[in-house]
């Protein structure tokens, strides 16, 4: 993907893909769990006080940190 | 021979309810199930085999992160069930089936459960049961277990089940290569396969194992060799491939058709989760939940009504009555029915004034988790609760604790870190009202409106002064913030009495010894004259609180019991001992006073000794100076 921006840059309503995890174990080892791996489309519904997400039939909520460790492209 | 049956799967997809269903009544709740902290275990009868059930904290994978997880993974691993069915939301199949492609892998009997295939339809996907079953090669039963749909077909299954491990499904060449260096390595072991792509992923409890292992040295060589190769994280390569895998079988049993709109529950899914809405809609919840149906239904009404009707009218005078006839002896008469009897002080407090206020707090509270509330409550507080050192998740152990925080401190390991569960198990005891007390301290204070403000305010800024304090103080890093947001539900009426009811019987076994030992020990104390000369010798301490000297009983007793001194404070309000300032003052005392000795005993045992001793020294000068505080402050206050 040419050019990937953090998830925690997006606003609300926005859909993006995903085009990086972070190497940081504690947060890669919860995205994988979650089915969030490089690919998965996914669209942010709310960013505060913490970011949800939703892709597919799932809903998950993260905090900042982790939202900006994630880099995401344009679906 | 009994078999063993554990039931595993990711939170919120319905494990608990087809555990009640396969085990009915027989349910052991010495460890109490719903929150699934320990694990629950039940019998059931399945095609004549006896079978133990046994219901598992829930998991996403097997790598563990919580101290929960680990419990889970120990159950599988480690003890070689007789069958494992993993449930799963048939919504979600292609995210769950890495987890049943990895049961597959550690080399487990296995049965694939998709529940809420209700849902599923609603939503527009067919999901071919039959053609998954035969590309795994495992039973998939599907079900809406609320419903009771599909269970006499799973119970079906599980009667017939024989074991024939399913053959794992291969990864790409090299990464296969990869773990057969890695397994080689193991040598001969059971689940080698799922250790060596466990330890390849690495997760850091299979890496612990083998940590002083002579076989070591030679896994990380060629766990090295292939991250090299791999050129990306070894983890995320595999779990890549594990998706790819489930993605391709997902996509060749679903068809899609038309999905109806779930327009009621997203819109209240929307408003619960937005700040804005969401928290009046908590405030709502807490108004409604805590002090409409506990505090004034529970602790109000159910309260006097057993007390009075039941208690005072019935029970105490024929109690007393049958005493005096027949026990020739005042001693003995005075241990069952006097002041301090068994009957008419331990057993009357356990079931008039405590059993209605934790019941009605066990009902909303397991109203509150099977709506799929929790969650939300969660992710709208963890800015606040990253203040205190702990994330949002730390809500849940908090809100459970406003029912009893004896059970709260169990919960308190789904924290990830140890100064997280330290934090949470201080702030549970210290500020965190159990609903025991809350409910006799909202009954006490009724009738002042401002009373119970000042109250809830100094508790408050106790929480979180202590929780700023505690997280400046205590060194270590928070964890991250992450949580699954199951979508709204209507709750299941019986599903919501069971599991109100489960935890009812556990505190009932837990609290009716202590109670009777405590009126036994009180009994014992007035009848010597040491309880006399105890509370002379706290006299100081109450007159500094400007208490009346009778007020110290109930600091004493408070010890055995936090609701149990609660008890003792309304029994002296009724009978009009204190004034309102009097009331507040001991109101927010016995609040945040020590907390009751079984939770004592879980702290030692969760946290250690060392650590259940600090905190309670710390807690009782902090109780004693913030009442010493609400006694001056009184005056200007109410």
């Amino acid at each position: 993907m040419a050019h990937t921006i953090p998830l925690a840059a997006l606003r609300p309503g926005k859909k993006a893909v995903v085009a990086a995890l972070p190497a940081d174990r504690r947060y890669l080892a919860r995205l994988l769990a979650f089915g969030i791996l490089p690919g998965v489309s996914l669209e942010v519904l709310q960013t505060f006080p913490v970011y949800v997400l939703s892709f597919g039939h799932t809903c998950i909520a993260i905090d900042r940190e982790i939202a900006a460790s994630i880099k995401v492209g344009r679906p | 021979m009994q078999r063993r049956i554990i039931l595993v799967g990711s939170p919120n997809v319905g494990k608990s309810v087809i555990f009640n269903n396969l085990t009915g009544k027989y349910v052991n709740v010495s460890n109490y199930p719903g929150t699934t902290v320990e694990v629950a275990r039940g019998f059931a009868r399945l095609g004549g085999v006896p079978c133990e059930i046994v219901d598992t904290p829930g998991i996403y994978s097997l790598a563990p992160i919580t101290d929960e997880e680990r419990v889970t993974r120990r159950l599988l691993l480690g003890e070689a069930p007789d069958l494992v069915v993993h449930v799963a939301d048939a919504r979600n199949l292609a995210r769950l089936l890495p987890f049943t492609l990895a049961l597959i892998d550690a080399g487990l009997p296995l049965v694939l459960v998709l529940n809420l295939c209700d849902e599923a339809a609603a939503a527009g996907m067919t999901i071919d049961t039959g053609r998954l079953a035969g590309l795994l090669g495992i039973p998939v039963v599907a079900t809406a277990a609320v419903k009771k749909i599909g269970l006499d077909r799973l119970r079906a299954t599980l009667a017939a089940y024989r074991p024939q491990p399913a053959r794992p499904f291969l990864l790409s060449p090299p990464m296969e290569e990869a773990a057969a260096a890695v397994a080689a390595a193991l040598g001969d072991r059971p689940a080698r396969r799922i250790l060596a792509l466990l330890l390849l992923a690495g997760d850091r409890d299979s890496h612990a194992l083998f940590k002083g292992d002579s076989a070591y040295p030679a896994i990380r060589a060629a766990i090295a060799r292939a991250a090299d190769s791999a050129g990306q994280s070894l983890a995320q390569a595999l779990a890549a491939e594990r998706q790819a895998q489930a993605d391709r079988l997902a996509a060749a049993v679903t068809s899609y058709g038309r999905a109806r709109r779930r327009t009621v529950a997203d819109t209240l899914d929307r408003l619960a989760r937005q700040p804005l809405t969401g928290i009046p809609i908590l405030v709502l919840v807490l108004y409604l939940g805590l002090y409409k149906f506990v505090g004034g239904f529970g602790a109000g009404f159910l309260v006097d009504y057993i007390d009075e009707n039941v208690f005072a009218r019935l029970i105490t005078p024929a109690v007393d009555a049958a005493c005096r006839r027949w026990l020739p002896w005042e001693w003995l008469q005075s241990l069952i029915a006097g002041d301090y009897g068994l009957l008419t002080l331990g057993l009357r407090y356990a079931v008039a004034i405590i059993l209605p206020i934790v019941g009605t707090f066990f009902i909303a509270f397991a109203l509150l988790e099977d709506c799929g509330y929790l969650p939300r409550l969660a992710m709208l507080v963890d800015r606040l609760f990253k203040q205190f050192g702990l994330n949002g998740r730390a809500v849940i152990p908090v809100t459970l604790g406003l029912g009893c925080g004896t059970m709260a401190v169990f919960v308190v390991r789904t924290l990830e870190t140890a100064r997280e569960r330290l934090i949470a198990t201080f702030l549970l005891a210290l500020a965190i009202p159990c609903s025991a007390q809350l409910g006799v301290v909202l009954a006490i204070l009724a009738g002042h409106g401002r009373a119970v403000l000042v109250w809830a305010a100094f508790v408050l800024a106790v929480f979180v002064l202590a929780g700023w304090l505690t997280a400046r103080l205590l060194p270590g890093e928070r964890s991250p913030f992450y949580i699954e947001l199951p979508p709204l539900r209507l709750p299941a009426p019986g599903n919501v009495l069971h599991k109100a009811y489960t935890r009812m019987v556990w505190y009932f076994v837990e609290i009716i010894p202590i109670f009777l030992l405590a009126s036994f020990l009180l009994w014992f104390g007035d009848r010597s004259g040491l309880l006399a000369y105890i509370i002379n010798a706290m006299q100081p301490l109450m007159a500094a609180l400007g208490l009346p000297a009778a007020a110290a009983e109930i600091f004493l007793v408070g010890f055995f019991r936090r609701d149990y001194g609660a008890a003792g404070l309304y029994a002296m309000a009724a009978a009009g001992l204190l004034s309102p300032s009097q009331l507040l003052v001991a109101a927010v005392a016995l609040t945040l006073f020590v907390p009751c000795i079984a939770q004592f005993l879980v702290i030692v045992k969760e946290r250690g000794a060392l650590a259940a001793v600090v905190m309670t020294a710390t807690i009782a000068a902090v109780a004693f100076a913030a009442g010493w505080l609400a006694n001056m402050l009184a005056p200007l206050l109410i």
